[in-house]
């Protein structure tokens, strides 16, 4: 053999081994991405999951709520109406000055009718949001919450899951401690503050803010495609999430002294059933429904507010839910638990 | 000929090498960039949401330390600068009348979770491929996660709060669950009804109130705190049992007046019998039912507590009798 044939020979081995090598090293570049990839879309799956299980639970304290008020508003209305029925029987409140009692009383028992109606049918709805409230209920719905994300049918789509992934549900249990919030009748408030922040006790479980974690779990088939003998093995992707229900807002709202920043209107105008406001000399309608308000002033020494009352006022103590993320609190599990399969 | 050939081989050989060396360096470069970009990427949205779940729920992170989790999770973020801070979210744009920043004037108070962001940066450079480096080329990767961090701003009613979406609000937001409200659910309020409290008379009536007017708290049943939420079941039946057996209680009471044989009021007062009828059904002290009801009113005052002042009562008097 000359020498350049010698050497024309040892040049092939070379570019071979530095080509496999570059593609080697290519293929973990890409195999290491897609793992990177995949399990931060696990976990986006699994903190989506845990909050669409919690919920059920944010969603019922916001329906419990909300019909809580709407029966409260209702309640206020009833009992201004009742007033001003009473005292267009009697005659006073200003009606006989004009000898429009008849007529005012006629207006008032209509308007009465229908908001005693109204106010049957969202007590009705206050018991069919509450009354199967359960825990044992909850965490039924919990689980049956983290089967449909996966199900086929609903996976990849609006309301399901990321179809990639198993899930399972490692916990759904009330959350504790919680405090008390002391919030009266009396104008003034005394919020649970600092070293005044008393725990909870003998509450309802159902009423407790839910605390829960998920897991998801995939065998992600390896990107680089097998050939010859060499098969590469699929990676495990696992992700946790937990998260916990939480009054996201809260507040003292005064619907009647209060402008919806969208239309600009009174979130409760004034109400006026018998027609015509009616004066009684002293600037009061008596037959009127007005939800009022009563300016306050944030007093801290005593952490509350203080205010005169001269004015009519409905007001509500209240606030809406939804979840944030929390660490996972479960512990160690196996793959098992965990939503992976073999 | 063959001297001829071996001429031309050897350049063409160095060019050809020194072409593909450059080819199959850059190509391995790139791959390593990649490598490091993903590396990096990865690392900053792990170490963002462990910030941003620190920062959320304290207690219960205790122990969790995001640079550590972050360097055993990507073990390429140890040799990496890792920097993380959290902001105040995006100015919200719809006002409210709440008056906050005035104090002397507050229509109430509001506390507000709000989805502060956290960001982790994480930079490093790129470790050279080739004993003698890249050229003198230094690339540097970095990778950035955005994730929430919920605060409480405004807490406890925002009775010393701050204006919200104000630079002081951000940095007096607090921890909810240890400095927050962290309650059950809860529904209350005042409900103040104005009052004229002259006795109803059949024979004389009056149009001003004679009388100062005074504003009755009324008693109505929708109410949840730790006055009803031990209670067992959930709904509002059976009563004096369940949580909102109240609200039963009221609605059967309003439903009487609609229906009831004997305190139905009536549709018109047009004629004396009907006059009568209204009143009997109408005034507290004629109908046991109404009563039962108006009993749980109470007169208040605001004011702040006197000494044998016991918060927390609500409805005012539950169960009262007339």
């Amino acid at each position: 053999m000359s020498r350049h044939h010698r050497e024309r020979g040892q040049v092939l081995p070379v570019w071979c081994l530095a080509i496999v090598a570059m593609l080697v090293m290519v293929l973990m570049a890409v195999r290491y991405a897609d793992i990177v990839r995949w399990q931060i879309r696990a976990q986006n799956a699994a903190d989506a999951a845990a909050q669409a299980v919690l919920a059920l639970q944010t969603q019922q304290f916001n329906e419990m709520n909300s019909a809580l008020y709407a029966s409260a508003v209702e309640e206020y209305r009833i009992r201004t109406i009742l007033y001003g029925l009473e005292l267009t029987a009697y005659g006073n409140g200003g009606c006989s000055a004009d000898s429009s009692c008849t007529v005012r009383y006629a207006t008032l028992y209509n308007a009465y009718l229908k908001s005693a109606a109204r106010y049957h049918d969202e007590i009705v709805l206050l018991n069919r949001i509450t009354a199967n409230m359960d825990a044992t209920t909850m965490h039924n719905d919990a689980t049956a919450v983290v089967a449909h994300l996966a199900n086929p049918g609903v996976c990849g789509k609006t309301g399901g899951g990321d179809c990639a992934f198993s899930y399972a549900l490692l916990d759904f249990s009330p959350r504790t401690p919680v405090y008390t919030v002391v919030k009266d009748a009396r104008a003034f408030i005394t919020p649970s503050y600092g070293d005044n922040m008393n725990v909870a006790s003998g509450v309802n479980p159902s009423l407790l803010p839910a605390q829960t974690e998920v897991s998801v779990c995939a065998d992600i088939p390896s990107p680089i495609p097998a050939f010859l003998n060499f098969k590469p093995k699929p990676f495990r992707v696992i992700a946790r999430a937990a998260a916990t229900a939480v009054m996201v807002e809260q507040d003292w709202f005064q619907p009647g002294q209060l402008n919806n920043a969208w239309t600009n209107n009174r979130y409760q105008p004034v109400e006026t059933w018998s027609g015509s406001a009616s004066n009684d000399g002293l600037n009061v309608d008596w037959y009127d429904t007005d939800f009022g308000g009563n300016s306050s002033q944030a007093n801290s020494s005593y952490n509350g507010y203080v205010f005169g009352i001269d004015q009519d006022e409905f007001s509500a103590f209240t606030g809406w839910w939804n979840s944030v993320p929390m660490r996972p609190y479960s512990g160690t599990q196996p793959d098992s638990k965990l939503g992976c399969s073999g | 000929m063959t001297g001829g050939q071996r001429g031309a081989a050897l350049p063409e050989t160095a060019l050809v090498l020194t072409l593909m060396l450059t080819l199959i360096v850059g190509a391995l470069r790139i791959a390593l960039v990649g490598y490091e970009q993903v590396a990096a990427d990865g690392a900053a949205f792990y170490h963002a949401h462990q910030s941003g779940i620190q920062g959320t729920y304290p207690d219960a992170a205790q122990n969790l330390d995001p640079d550590d989790a972050t360097h055993k999770a990507f073990g390429q973020s140890q040799a990496a600068t890792i920097s993380s801070g959290t902001y105040m979210p995006p100015t919200a744009s719809i006002g409210t009348e709440y008056g906050f920043d005035q104090a002397g004037n507050r229509h109430g108070g509001a506390s507000l979770m709000q989805p502060l962001q956290t960001i982790s940066t994480v930079s490093h450079s790129a470790p050279s491929l080739l004993m003698f480096g890249d050229a003198g080329s230094v690339l540097t990767v970095t990778g950035v996660g955005v994730e929430p961090t919920f605060r409480e701003t405004g807490g406890h009613g925002n009775i010393d709060g701050f204006d919200f979406g104000t630079g002081s609000s951000f940095t007096d937001a607090n921890d909810y669950f240890s400095q927050g409200e962290n309650t059950p659910p809860y529904f209350g309020g005042f409900h103040f009804m104005r009052f004229c409290s002259v006795p109803d008379d059949t024979t004389t009536s009056w149009t001003g109130c004679p009388v100062k007017v005074s504003y009755l708290a009324l008693g109505l049943a929708e109410y949840l705190d730790q006055e009803n939420w031990g209670r067992m079941p959930n709904g509002i039946a059976p009563l004096k049992t369940a949580v909102f057996w109240e609200t039963l209680y009221h609605q059967n009471v309003y439903a009487q007046l609609t229906s009831d044989p004997v305190n139905a009021i009536p549709s018109d007062i047009s004629t004396p019998a009907g006059k009568m009828a209204a009143q009997k059904a109408l005034d507290r002290t004629k109908n046991p039912a109404l009563c039962s009801v108006y009993s749980w009113d109470s007169a208040q005052q605001g004011g702040l507590p006197s000494a044998n002042y016991t918060p927390g009562k609500f409805p005012l008097n539950p169960g009262a009798s007339c």
